[in-house]
């Protein structure tokens, strides 16, 4: 007997969905691209304490995520008022950098302690090539995400090559990242600062590693997602920014 | 698209269900004592019908397909305190001196004690009839996950991290795929995946696969079982209500119930997925007085039937078939015949119910 039977409802991307994008881009109003400054700071105390001094030498750059992922795997455009905002700041002392998240969320959703229970999260992503897809990189582009969420001991380090792959890395719990978070009271909003050394552990000539490297003068494809675990959000249900914004290492 | 090559089944005789819950033991000590995370879970329950279920109200929470089609039906998320049931441990050492000494206790009693709105439980409405004395009525239903032709839960798995075996037909989870996302637990009709919160995957039953694939060529069904191979629930049904084999081995008992002789039915095929658990629905005695039977067809047509573009009244007509098929082989071996239906349902030896 030869049982045919419905797979996964997703198809593969296409090609054409690249140049799609870029007409959709071009005649709806998208959020800007931005350049988030990842700042020197030579003596930083706690980077991982929002109080630090350090942090008001940082620039707060707002990116908006515009976008949530269609039935295809790729951004689709909202309409403005559906839009979020993330504040992010960087910070870095030549070794070690410190990525600062902030965004308003009414609901504290700390636990998956149950079946119908999703947490609050935030991810960032950098391809471990110059450039990939946005949408979860591809298969000969992967891209490198650090995956926080607030039921997580620590942040995760994943590793994707495209829609449907994604993987926290064999070494994720061995690499030197860290986090703190914290919230606001009403109308409430996360504060959440994840710490990782400016080293990776990628090499790009064997493709072995799981955690790109940023150089100082460096200029970095990043892009940011956030989900709202009120709103059941996980995996692609989530609001994204639906397009590369730059990273710049000084 | 992927291709299965065959097709493992299972056929429940509810005739010959006792509601012992054996199966349900079986399948726990087995599979889901491993962690904290899986106390709640029953991969394998049995449940009072007509009745909530498990977990609570199953049958009207949504998942599947719609209409035959293609498209995923919203569903809830049960919780796993209030729908399925928190799981509690009874005062036994204090009860039953297994640790020697004298009873500190005279009753047994669970701990946490289920109180609303926790108050509920895998067979938490054990033997509660419906209908009213003396015509009152209940049956046992067995479930496990029904290693469907169409899963929803693999159609909804973004991650692909539910699969179908293309050898057998058994549907499973890669644990290390899964990411916690629930979308099976949204997806399936019958709410057999289940959310481990410890681990934060899905799991469910596996259909027993390593015991199943212990079976060596030439093997007879007795030394395979004295090796503890089989189905756990199956071999240690007290019953002897389950039969297990191949869609496509048609000397099979599975085959020659749901395929020859038809007095198999699927549960729900309304939902689309085209479940590879079958069921001989129950016969009940008449009310009292009359002669219509004591379980409603109409109830009965509204949990069975063979696909899921059939109307009420003709799953309705096919029920009544199978009462009429099961009742006139019945009447021919009362009178003295044989008849190979009969012969499997009696299920005089192992290898009459295990041909997987």
């Amino acid at each position: 007997m030869t049982t045919r039977f419905k797979q996964s409802i997703r198809p593969p991307l296409f090609r054409w969905w690249g140049p799609v994008l870029i007409l959709l881009a071009l005649i709806r109003p998208a959020g800007a691209a931005v350049t988030i400054d990842a700042v020197y700071v030579a003596a930083i105390g706690n980077g991982l304490n929002p109080t630090d001094p350090a942090w008001s030498q940082a620039t707060a750059t707002t990116v908006a995520l515009d976008s949530v992922i269609g039935p295809t795997g790729v951004p689709q455009l909202l309409p403005t008022a559906q839009w979020r905002y993330l504040q992010v700041r960087a910070i870095h002392n030549g070794n070690q950098i410190f990525f600062r998240y902030e965004w308003a969320d009414g609901t504290n959703n700390l636990s998956v302690a149950d079946t119908p229970l999703f947490a609050d999260a935030v991810a960032m992503e950098i391809p471990f090539t110059v450039s990939s897809s946005i949408a979860m990189g591809n298969q000969r582009e992967p891209v490198n995400i650090l995956y926080w969420r607030a039921d997580l001991v620590k942040p995760e380090n994943l590793v994707s090559g495209g829609a449907g792959t994604v993987q926290k890395s064999p070494d994720s719990e061995a690499l030197p990242i860290s986090h703190s978070q914290s919230r606001t009271a009403l109308p409430g909003s996360w504060t959440v600062i994840i710490q990782r050394p400016l080293q990776g552990t990628y090499n790009p000539p064997a493709q072995s590693g799981n955690l790109v490297t940023l150089n100082r003068g460096g200029n970095y494809r990043i892009c940011f997602a956030q989900w709202d675990g009120a709103q059941e959000e996980r995996n692609g249900l989530k609001m994204v920014a639906g397009s590369w914004q730059t990273l710049q290492v000084h | 698209m992927a291709a299965i090559n065959s097709q493992v089944r299972m056929v429940f005789d509810l005739n010959k269900c006792l509601g012992c819950q054996t199966c349900t033991s079986a399948c726990k000590s087995m599979w889901t004592d491993g962690n904290q995370g899986q106390m709640y879970m029953f991969w394998n329950n049995v449940e009072n019908q007509p009745g909530r279920g498990y977990p609570k109200n199953w049958q009207t929470l949504g998942g599947g397909f719609d209409a035959c089609g293609n498209q995923l039906r919203a569903s809830g998320l049960p919780s796993i305190n209030q729908d399925y049931g928190a799981p509690w441990e009874y005062n036994f050492e204090q009860v039953l001196m297994t640790e020697g000494g004298s009873a500190r206790a005279g009753l047994l009693v669970p701990s946490p004690t289920p109180a609303a709105p926790n108050d509920y439980a895998s067979n938490w409405e054990e033997d509660v009839g419906t209908g009213t004395y003396p015509n009152s009525y209940y049956f046992y239903l067995p479930r496990i996950c029904n290693h469907c032709s169409q899963p929803a839960c693999v159609a909804a798995c973004p991650r692909r991290a539910v699969y179908k075996r293309e050898e057998d037909g058994i549907v499973l989870v890669d644990p290390t795929r899964c990411r916690g996302y629930r979308h099976c637990v949204r997806a399936c009709p019958y709410k057999k995946i289940y959310y481990n919160p410890l681990e934060k995957i899905s799991q469910k039953c596996i259909f027993c696969y390593p015991r199943v694939e212990a079976q060596q060529p030439g093997e007879t069904t007795q030394q395979f079982l004295a090796r503890q191979g089989g189905n756990f629930c199956v071999t240690q049904c007290v019953g002897r209500i389950r039969y297990t084999g191949y869609a496509e081995d048609l000397t099979s008992s599975v085959y020659k119930l749901v395929e020859v002789w038809r007095v198999a039915l699927r549960l729900h095929p309304e939902f689309g997925t085209e479940p590879n658990t079958f069921y001989i629905p129950p016969l009940s005695p008449p009310v009292q007085g009359g002669t219509g039977q004591r379980i409603p067809v109409d109830l009965l047509a509204n949990l069975f039937g063979d696909h899921c573009a059939q109307t009420h009244a003709q799953r309705v007509a096919r029920i009544q078939e199978v009462f009429s098929i099961l009742e006139g082989e019945r009447a021919r071996v009362a009178g003295g015949g044989t008849s190979e239906l009969i012969t499997i349902l009696t299920a005089y030896a192992e290898d009459d119910r295990i041909q997987t």
